[in-house]
């Protein structure tokens, strides 16, 4: 079989085709999340309020250390999941996209480490008890008390 | 060494050796990610990444990447990328070093950062330079090729060099300022050929050159200007003994972008000068200036699927939008469309999991301004109109 270019309408019409019928799969299988989030860290860190300006700076992998110098790890469930979506709606108040984004530019051009991604709420719960200058994100429900709850102050504070 | 198949997976086991070596040492503040991608092109005309006009059109688009980075102190970060890329060209690209940097940077507030980066560095050039090989970093197959065309890539990508830095937050602006100063890379033939012709004997070197960013982001928008100033001597026997030829290369790029839940748009501007010094043998311009612009609109309507679509021109010359005075100048050698490009397309990029993305697009091009030498050799039998399908499969770890 011989194929040239002239089959070009054929193949734009597949081509539309295939992207609506991925259109439609892909709201099909949406599915809608309504969980609060708290943001966790390790039990002994010693910052235990972030104002939401800095919990913008460490997702955003801008602020690498806490107050006490002690580095920062940083753990996201799959950034394709709703509950990754919605945390970074409601809780950060950025896009996943654009979150995304930033990782990207950062990670690939030597600036910064990405995110460690973990698999379930559980996962990134008992990830963040072990691991040290860590700090991550779980539904209210899933809190128990070995990591820590940090209280968010919402709104942009300059007292710094 | 040639980037073919075979080293791609040999790279590919020793990066996995690497992987499980991080892995059981649990370093939290250390990371090496891998890229792979494999793309596929193919046009109604012209060649594009290989012989894309054959009947299957061309698989020569291939490009592996694997960096290192690690936190040593909270104020030291360094890290490394290594990179191979194949594009269908005769000089085809080792396996190089892409960046490799240290930086060292100072918090004296939750609200400002600032700090020095030493070493080979990425240029910081509009929004896409930076990881313009990764392939999932990209908002579609190819980048827009009015501002990030390959022909004098090697220029654009990386530069040994220092950049100084200061990243401040006032209430929800996010501003980011960098300048640099630069030796740029030529080490590819092509990049003289492309800016001096394809007959010239000799070869351009690098003096110091200059990079700067500024960017603002104001939730929904992100604003930048950023841009280069290079200047390169030419060194050849087309040029008399007692004169310094050399060409002087000043870039400024305005880039923009706009995001909501939906949908982001994204646009930049670029003004492109080239001053040729005693270098009338080998131009028929002593000046040029060119200027590209794309406008981008992506639809985020799932978490999986994107769609976009796209105009994209690029004039290289303001004083010659048509062509015309070149093609006279060179008795139709170079043709009146390898002068401006002007490409609509319509994409989109599926991200199957979080490891593996497939792309595909289709593009409507008038005109070959951006089209690589490399695959064309002759300008003059280039069409003037003609069609690209794109796509692309990578994988990261």
């Amino acid at each position: 079989m011989r194929l040239t270019y002239s089959d070009n309408k054929l193949k734009l019409l597949i081509f539309i085709l295939v992207m609506i019928t991925l259109l439609k799969i892909s709201h099909a299988t949406e599915t809608p999340y309504n969980s609060r989030y708290v943001v966790i860290t390790h039990a002994d860190t010693k910052n235990k309020t972030l104002s939401i300006s800095e919990l913008q700076g460490i997702y955003g992998l801008k602020i690498k250390a806490w107050d006490d110098k002690t580095p920062i790890t940083i753990f996201s469930t799959n950034p394709l999941n709703q509950e990754h979506h919605n945390f970074c709606k409601r809780v950060l108040g950025v896009f996943a996209h654009q979150l995304q984004r930033a990782w990207d530019r950062l990670t690939y051009s030597g600036r910064a480490i990405s995110p460690t991604i973990v698999s379930s709420f559980e996962e990134m719960r008992d990830a963040v008890a072990k691991t040290p200058g860590s700090i991550g994100y779980i539904p209210q429900n899933e809190l128990t008390s070995i990591v820590y709850k940090v209280k968010i102050i919402s709104g942009d504070d300059h007292e710094g | 060494m040639k980037v073919s198949l075979v080293t791609y997976l040999a790279l590919l086991l020793t990066h996995t050796g690497l992987i499980h070596a991080s892995s059981s040492t649990m370093l939290p503040s250390a990371s090496i990610n891998t890229f792979m991608s494999q793309g596929y092109t193919q046009t109604s005309d012209n060649n594009l990444y290989g012989k894309s006009q054959d009947s299957y059109g061309s698989f020569s688009l291939r490009e592996f990447g694997l960096n290192a980075s690690a936190n040593i102190t909270p104020s030291f970060f360094t890290s490394a990328q290594i990179l191979a890329r194949n594009t269908g060209h005769d000089e085809d690209n080792d396996i190089s070093l892409d960046y490799a940097l240290v930086d060292y940077s100072h918090s004296p507030s939750e609200f400002r950062t600032y700090g020095i980066r030493l070493g080979r560095i990425k240029n910081p050039l509009g929004f896409y330079n930076e990881t313009r090989d990764v392939a999932f970093t990209r908002p579609s197959v190819i980048l827009p090729q009015s501002i990030y065309f390959d022909r004098t890539r090697d220029l654009a990508l990386s530069a040994d060099g220092i950049h100084v830095y200061n990243n401040a937050k006032l209430f929800s602006h996010n501003s980011e300022l960098t300048i640099g100063i630069l030796k740029p890379r030529i080490e590819d033939k092509s990049t003289t050929k492309t800016l001096l012709g394809q007959s010239v004997q000799g070869s351009l070197k690098n003096n110091t050159g200059y990079v700067w960013k500024a960017e603002l982001n104001t939730t929904p928008y992100t604003l930048s200007l950023s841009g280069a100033n290079l200047e390169l001597t030419y060194n050849g026997p087309e040029i008399l003994a007692d004169k310094e030829a050399n060409v002087r290369f000043l870039i400024n790029i305005l880039s923009f972008q706009y995001d909501s839940e939906h949908i982001s748009i994204t646009s930049e501007y670029a003004d492109r000068r080239f001053k040729f010094t005693n270098m009338e043998s080998l131009t028929p311009f002593k000046k040029q200036n060119g200027e590209s612009f794309y406008l981008q609109v992506t639809t985020l309507s799932s978490l999986k699927f994107k769609y976009f679509v796209r105009y994209d021109v690029l004039y290289q010359n303001k004083d010659d939008r048509n062509g015309n005075k070149l093609s006279r100048l060179t008795n139709g050698n170079r043709p009146n469309h390898s002068q401006f490009a002007k490409d609509w397309t319509l994409g989109m990029r599926w991200d199957i999991n979080r490891f593996w993305v497939l792309s595909i697009e289709h593009h409507w091009i008038n005109g070959t301004a951006w089209l690589p030498f490399q695959n064309n050799p002759l300008p003059s039998e280039t069409k003037k109109t003609w069609r690209l399908f794109a796509g692309n499969i990578s994988f990261r770890y």
